[in-house]
């Protein structure tokens, strides 16, 4: 099952921003794989996927829909 | 195992848009077709296994494998339909070669085959993410080149891999596939076509994606030599994570890895002794890792070898997907793995289109899923 809470350090590991998907759903749409201190973590994004670096650390948000949610960390 | 097992004749129908036939048809065209190949009797199949992924969810349709034994004329042999998504032809021969090898029968045909393109994107996508958790990561939105776009994405950071040299990929690619009547997409394309192309899963774009193909292919595996016939030396399966959060690293498939082993065992034989590979390019990203977690190239410079012609007929290493692989060939899933192996017989005798000169050992490897199973066969000629 999803992992709707997670362990810190959360950094990324991995970015994309889907253009073409299934029936019933709008795009585009961002998914990051997030490595966290329970593993990697596919989760949805909130915010600006062109603010997004391999690496960089993410705040682990309130889950959106049963999913995951991140957001680059606020400096 | 003891008993021989040999590929006795193979085929595969033209891939690409076939509003002319419907699955079974073209099911019925590559066995046929197969069976010419080897010279062998439709009344002489002991048994049928049909790899197939979307029929039941696309077509509506169950016991493909009967329908198809009818019109082929096997008589009333056992027919197994088997589904391991992207890599159900290539386990739909492992049933034929166990088949063989267990002494449950001396001719097994087996057939691939995928009618996808008369229903639209978003439909075939959905259908297609069957094969991730829909427990897990479904529930986020994630499709196959949304997958494939991450591991891109993880891949291009940590190997500091530039946007042309994956593209280096699809135009190898499509330079392999030139004037080849049999497969999708035979023109040339540019790095610039490329990285000019439609944008699907940030970093992919259109042409670093396999198509929403029609087609099918088919394998006729005996225990006797026969002339033409290949050798099958090794056919191992393994499974891996499905879910996201059950792996460790996005840029190894484990099932590869440990199929590939036991097939190297099972073979006597090392990646270096390799001539010519038919590997899974799903997208452009997916032949990089999979070239590496195959041991055909070092890990994390698959991507600079590539664009250096290393893997291009005629380079220094192990010739990978000449025939153009799923990026130009088509990929109708369920047909994929046994188009592989109708490549690496027609290279092994010496009759394929691209032919790589003195090719003596094949490679064949087919992924299913994000990773959940993988087969590698590895021919001799």
């Amino acid at each position: 099952m999803t992992k709707l809470s997670v362990r810190s350090p959360i950094t990324l590991e991995a970015a994309t921003v889907i253009r073409v998907a299934g029936p019933g759903r709008d795009t585009p749409y961002a998914l990051v794989v997030a490595r966290t201190g329970d593993g990697l973590v596919l989760g949805r994004l909130r915010g600006d996927p062109q603010a997004l670096r391999i690496g960089m650390e993410l705040d682990a948000l309130e889950p959106e829909a049963g999913s995951p949610t991140f957001a680059p960390r606020r400096a | 195992m003891a008993a021989g097992v040999w590929i006795a004749g193979t085929a595969m129908t033209a891939f690409g848009r076939r509003p002319d036939r419907d699955l079974v048809a073209l099911a019925v065209e590559a066995c046929e077709a197969a069976l010419d190949d080897a010279g062998i009797d439709p009344a002489d199949v002991d048994a049928l296994y049909f790899g197939n992924f979307l029929g039941q969810t696309l077509q509506g349709q169950g016991v493909l494998a009967s329908m198809i034994a009818r019109r082929v004329g096997v008589g009333n042999v056992p027919t197994t339909s088997v589904e391991g998504a992207c890599a159900s032809a290539a386990i739909a021969l492992r049933h034929g070669r166990l088949a063989i090898a267990a002494d449950a029968a001396e001719v097994a045909l087996c057939v691939g085959g995928e009618h996808m393109t008369s229903f639209d994107t978003a439909t075939v996508t959905a259908g297609l993410a069957q094969a991730t958790d829909q427990t897990s990561d479904g529930q986020t939105g994630l499709t196959f080149p949304g997958f494939f776009g991450l591991v891109a994405s993880a891949y291009l950071a940590r190997f500091g891999v530039t946007r042309d040299e994956l593209s280096s990929v699809p135009v190898k690619s499509r330079r392999h596939a030139a004037g080849n009547p049999m497969v999708m997409f035979d023109a040339p394309v540019t790095t610039g076509d490329v990285v000019s192309a439609r944008p699907i899963a940030d970093p992919l774009r259109l042409l670093d994606c396999s198509p929403i193909s029609d087609g099918a292919a088919a394998a006729v595996v005996v225990r006797e030599p026969r002339p033409g016939a290949v050798r099958v030396l090794a056919c191992e399966q393994a499974s891996g994570a499905v879910a996201i959060g059950d792996i460790a690293d996005l840029l190894t498939f484990p099932a590869t890895t440990t199929a590939a082993t036991a097939a190297y065992a099972a073979a006597g034989l090392a990646a270096a002794d390799v001539d010519v590979v038919e590997l899974h390019d799903c997208f452009s990203i997916a032949e990089l890792v999979d070239a590496e977690d195959l041991g055909l190239l070092p890990i994390g410079e698959a991507a600079q070898a590539t664009a250096a012609g290393a893997t291009t007929n005629g380079g220094s290493a192990a010739t990978i997907n000449p025939s153009g692989g799923l990026l130009a060939r088509g990929h109708p899933v369920g047909a994929t793995g046994l188009a592989q192996i109708h490549e690496l017989v027609q290279q092994l005798r010496g009759d394929a289109h691209n032919q790589v000169a003195g090719a003596r050992v094949g490679l064949a490897h087919n992924l299913g899923g994000c990773g959940a199973t993988a087969m590698v066969t590895i021919l001799a000629g």
